[in-house]
């Protein structure tokens, strides 16, 4: 529980060492309207199959499904609130908290920008605090909703529940000739158990995000990691004394597309762990994204993420966990008329497992122990923009996938779970 | 003046002035055959003019509204007093690094307004530090026949003298040197019709921010 306690001195420190200089009081806005900006997502939804992992189970989907019948859940599935204040001309903050449904009030984000007025072409940006890395291109804004869909790709629904830093990031864009050229360096803490859940669950297509405080629920373990293991992971956890660091390069030539590469390692020890049986995971992973707008209409995104997260000592053959892990998604998005915009999403995502026999030597275990998964989501989303304050979203997804580690739920190994959603977002 | 010289002067005007102002129309296209608008045409006599102030029809003026630079592009006469009023509910800083008028306007909010003269002819970017969307231009000139293209892609200078020139067309996206193109002609005077094609680049995808 140390992270909210230096977070919250980190931001108290830093406000005090920046509070801004007498004359440039005019440029200081701390509780004004225009600082605060919030969402309510009003969440209808319609899911078979699995429960969901947000109980502790096996399912891909944010909401419980009901086995072979359709489980309908009304919800107030979202409500958030940024708070941005202006604390000179160049700095700002954002702190951003949410009540989602399924996971505890939580902080969410809560960070420092240093965005110093332009005296040329090149342009530079910092933030620091808890925040989300560059990597999806289906999140933006504040409050990191996202844009084209409810349920955003594995990928980026992995990024929103284990990789969120207490990060230091510098950000340099500058245009060569037509081109556009940025790129971004940042060191990193707090996210230490960052791959826990991606090994222990696998995959899953969700719009929650990391509590700051608070903890994801794991599916049921095998019989050898249970011991070490909790039961339960914080996604924002100090563990071991070692900094982690990431990197994202981005070109933009001039044909309407952006090309970004991103890498993570937060270079864990993996073999630290504190007295909540939380683990210093060793995870790295490299993003490549596509951003291309074919015209004023048609834009198509696509992510591919390939990683390996490492945990515990040796055993009796290899390291408990050595898990490979690997996710592509393309997207193609169209704008309907001035407010509608129709998206489909078709991806793919597996995990293999490096040391299924670290289970321990009963054959049983060593199924359960295994971390091998294969699946595919298609998602398609109709969304209408009905005001500058709200917008309807209706979303189908199919998600299937093959996972041995089911045995421990006595479910078979594959399994497919179908969802309608409708979601009424009002911002304020 | 003397009777004669103001019977000259009158016969002079008669056949002079209406001979040597021609009406300039020139069309933008794309070379996928849209209309462009917003490009900026001026023509620059290459014979010395008379130093006159230059005054443009349309309001010397940016609204900032809808996160949006509204015009997104303005042409101003050189030395023109150029008003910055923000009509969003949230807060603008208006800045250029442009080599013609680097300048900033700090923090301001709704209903009220900033100004800057634009003492140097040249192409200023407008950006916002807070919405890295909001993109314009200002265009300062020292020519009188100046104006940017309609949604039709098309400009008409009116009154400009006959004779050999220089015709520029400019946008921010075309693919040319300088974002602009030059034409020396010579406009005849019966006026004349210009048509251009001209390569342009999309837009630059400024709407995600970190």
């Amino acid at each position: 529980m140390a992270a909210p306690k230096h977070l919250g001195m980190a931001i108290g420190v830093l406000l005090v060492a920046f509070a801004p200089a007498k004359r440039a009081w005019s440029q200081v806005d701390l509780v004004s309207r225009e600082t605060f900006t919030g969402l309510l997502d009003l969440r209808l939804s319609a899911t078979t199959g699995e429960r969901s992992f947000v109980d502790g189970d096996f399912g891909k989907l944010r909401f419980d499904g009901g086995g072979s019948t359709v489980k309908i859940r009304p919800s107030l599935a979202d409500a958030a609130i940024a708070w941005r204040p202006r604390l000179s001309w160049a700095w700002s903050a954002t702190v951003h908290a949410e009540m989602q449904d399924g996971v505890k009030p939580d902080l969410i984000q809560a960070y420092f920008t240093y965005k110093p007025t332009p005296k040329s072409a090149t342009r530079f940006q910092a933030r620091m605090g808890l925040l989300y890395p560059e990597i999806s291109l289906e999140h933006e804004g504040a409050l990191w909703k996202t844009s084209y869909t409810i349920t955003p790709s594995a990928i980026n629904s992995w990024v929103g529940e284990e990789v969120k830093p207490l990060a230091v990031e510098a950000t340099v864009r500058r245009p060569i000739g037509d081109h556009e050229f940025s790129a971004t360096a940042a060191v990193f803490d707090y996210n230490d158990t960052s791959g826990t859940l991606l090994t222990f669950r696998g995959w899953a297509l969700h719009d929650l995000k990391a509590p700051t405080r608070h903890e994801w629920a794991l599916p049921p373990l095998d019989n050898f990691i249970k011991g070490p293991q909790s039961r339960e992971s914080y996604p924002v956890r100090h563990i071991d004394d070692r900094i982690g660091y990431y990197g994202r390069l981005e070109w933009a030539p001039p044909i309407g597309a952006t090309f970004n590469l991103f890498y993570y390692n937060n270079l864990g020890d993996k073999t630290s762990k504190d007295w909540d049986k939380q683990w210093s995971w060793a995870t790295e992973f490299w993003n490549g994204g596509v951003n291309w707008a074919l015209n004023d209409k048609v834009r198509i995104l696509g992510q591919v993420m390939s990683g390996r997260t490492l945990m515990g000592f040796k055993g009796p053959k290899t390291i408990w966990i050595d898990m490979d892990f690997a996710s592509a998604y393309v997207l193609a998005t169209r704008k309907i008329g001035e407010t509608d915009q129709l998206t489909g999403r078709l991806e793919f995502f597996r995990t293999r497992d490096n040391s299924p026999q670290s289970g321990g030597y009963a054959f049983a275990n060593r199924i359960a122990a295994d971390r091998k998964e294969d699946g595919w989501a298609m998602t398609a989303a109709y969304k209408r923009t009905l005001t500058p304050n709200a917008a309807l979203f209706f979303e189908a997804l199919h998600v299937s996938s093959e996972r041995k580690a089911r045995v421990l739920t006595l479910t078979p190994q594959g399994q497919a779970q179908t969802m309608f959603q409708t979601s009424l977002r009002l911002s304020f | 003046m003397g009777m004669r010289s103001a019977l000259l002067f009158v016969i002079a005007l008669l056949f002079a002035a209406p001979a040597m102002a021609a009406d300039l129309t020139v069309t933008i296209r794309s070379t996928s055959g849209q209309s462009v608008r917003d490009a900026v045409v001026t023509l620059q006599p290459t014979a010395a003019q008379a130093p006159a102030p230059i005054r443009f029809s349309w309001p010397y003026k940016v609204t900032q509204q809808n996160l949006q630079f509204d015009p997104f592009v303005l042409i101003v006469p050189q030395g023109s007093e150029v008003s910055f009023p923000n009509k969003d509910g949230v807060r603008h800083h208006v800045y250029s690094f442009s080599s013609a008028k680097p300048f900033e306007l700090k923090l301001y909010g709704k209903d009220e307004s900033r100004s800057v003269k634009f003492d140097k002819t040249g192409i200023v970017a407008l950006g916002c530090n807070i919405h890295d969307g909001m993109v314009g231009f200002v265009i300062v000139v020292d020519t009188p026949y100046a104006m940017k293209s309609d949604a039709s892609g098309s400009v008409t200078l009116r009154g400009a003298p006959a004779g050999p020139a220089t015709l520029r067309i400019w946008h921010p996206y075309m693919k040319a040197g300088n974002n602009q193109i030059e034409r020396r002609i010579v406009v005849p005077a019966g006026g004349m019709t210009e048509a251009v094609v001209v390569q342009l680049r999309p837009a630059p995808d400024h709407s995600r921010s970190y």
